[in-house]
């Protein structure tokens, strides 16, 4: 009898349990349109609802801000202005791209965006211009074009800025520190691609984040991280094909003034900071695999992968054992990068 | 007597419990390619099967913001035309993961898998 009260009661909290892990674990998803892509936002507990509302909120005010197709923006005042009022957040963000160009030597720099407007990859009306006009261009690329005093900024010599190479990362950073604060302690955002993880899932397991392969919708691989940032470029995307055959990807090299050639066709890096991450994929692209990695060799603090035309995968060390490359896919030869 | 009702309490419990755990285990388990949905700007205006047999299916997507045709047909899901200027949408083709949807940015347009991506999937995937 004795028993069987004890059986009952057993029951009864375990069903308890299983109710109360549900309600803990319960997450919430917000999806939008926003910085010309498309992102989903998901996070879990009590506080999530409210936390993700804040933070569409917060993804819109930094559209407007640093739209470059948005007339009304901070940026695009800047640009056609040479000189203007930014906000806050606007000097911050422009502070954290000339840093990462420092850091990069150049092959990250978003004064590079009247070369983007040549070959058309902002209006999709793509041409081939011609070597004088690309000289004269490259005359306009530079971060020391930019300077920020009190709450002006402006750019000298004709230059002009887009930040789209690390306004979404830096702002999945602004998002994952709301979250945070809220008390949410389980979060995935997906910025157009840009994969950004607060925590572990709620379960306590790593996060899965694909890595897409630049040859169509399957997957290079997958790599298991917490807390950490998972940011790629490729040139698969937005890319052209020119009358004479040569395909031609949408991210310029600051240093030639025309799309990057080389062996690199897909970049990702993996760090702590999306503003980080997303710069350096960018840039880790330009530079091609090996200078990547002497980068890497050189400066630390993240990891990445990159996969060449011939069908070889890069990764460094600090990620290999977090990854697993897809059956069947494109990867042909994983090389591991060491210190 | 007493006995008897105790334990069937006890079989009930468990019954739920055990039915709970196998529904939780078969929708987890659930792989992402049987029926789709068209989302457009937030709100599903179309949901059902990912495939048709015989005669395609069209879904005609009129927003504001532009058209796009939607076609169904044995091969799965695409966008067949639209009347946005960089036609990123009609060139993905059709709808293959339930992690890569495909997406009409000029018009707000989310073509998806309805159901949760299999297990083992990934939570999400950069590109």
């Amino acid at each position: 009898m004795k028993l069987n009260k004890i059986a009952l009661w057993g029951m009864a909290l375990l069903m308890a349990l299983s109710l109360s892990a549900c309600t803990k674990n319960k997450s919430e998803t917000r999806e939008l349109f926003a910085m010309d892509t498309y992102m989903t936002l998901t996070a879990c507990g009590d506080s999530a609802d409210k936390a993700l509302d804040d933070a569409v909120r917060l993804i819109n005010e930094n559209d407007a801000r640093w739209s470059v197709t948005r007339p009304e923006s901070e940026l695009s005042h800047l640009n056609a202005q040479k000189s203007a009022a930014v906000s806050e957040e606007t000097k911050r963000l422009l502070g954290r791209a000339s840093e990462m160009s420092a850091f990069t030597d150049g092959a990250f720099d978003p004064t590079v965006y009247p070369l983007v407007k040549a070959w058309g990859f902002t209006t999709g009306a793509h041409w081939v211009p011609g070597d004088s006009e690309i000289r004269s261009l490259l005359d306009l690329v530079g971060m020391e074009k930019l300077s920020l005093s009190g709450a002006e900024a402006s750019l000298s010599g004709g230059a002009q800025i887009d930040l789209g190479g690390i306004a979404k990362g830096y702002t999945g950073d602004m998002v994952l520190s709301l979250l945070r604060k809220a008390g949410v302690k389980s979060a995935i955002v997906n910025l157009g691609g840009n994969v950004q993880t607060l925590g572990s899932k709620p379960d306590g397991s790593a996060w899965r984040i694909g890595i897409r392969s630049p040859y169509g919708s399957s997957l290079l691989g997958t790599v298991e991280v917490r807390n950490m940032c998972v940011i790629t470029s490729g040139a698969y995307e937005r890319s052209f094909t020119a009358p004479d055959g040569t395909v031609y990807g949408h991210i310029i090299s600051p240093f030639t003034g025309r799309p990057v050639q080389n062996a690199c066709v897909s970049s990702t890096v993996v760090a702590e900071e999306g503003a980080t991450a997303d710069a350096l994929s960018t840039a880790l692209f330009v530079m091609g695999p090996e200078k990547a990695a002497e980068f890497w060799k050189a400066h630390g603090g993240f990891e990445f992968l990159m996969l060449d035309d011939q069908g070889t995968l890069y990764v460094t060390e600090g990620i290999l054992s977090s990854f697993t490359p897809a059956n069947g896919g494109d990867v042909k030869t994983v090389c591991e990068i060491k210190r | 007597m007493r006995n008897k009702t105790v334990r069937a309490c006890i079989f009930a419990v468990l019954a739920v419990f055990l039915l709970a755990l196998a529904g939780t285990v078969l929708t987890l388990r659930r792989d992402g390619g049987e029926s789709i949905e068209i989302v457009s700007d937030g709100t599903v205006v179309y949901s059902g099967p990912a495939k048709a047999e015989g005669e395609p299916v069209y879904v005609p997507v009129q927003t504001e913001r532009g058209m796009n045709l939607v076609r169904i047909d044995a091969e799965g899901v695409c966008v067949e035309s639209a009347d946005c200027p960089g036609q990123e949408c009609v060139s993905s083709g059709y709808l293959k993961s339930a992690y890569l949807p495909v997406v009409c940015l000029p018009h707000r347009l989310v073509i998806r898998f309805a159901k949760t991506p299999g297990e083992g999937a990934p939570d999400a995937v950069s590109e």
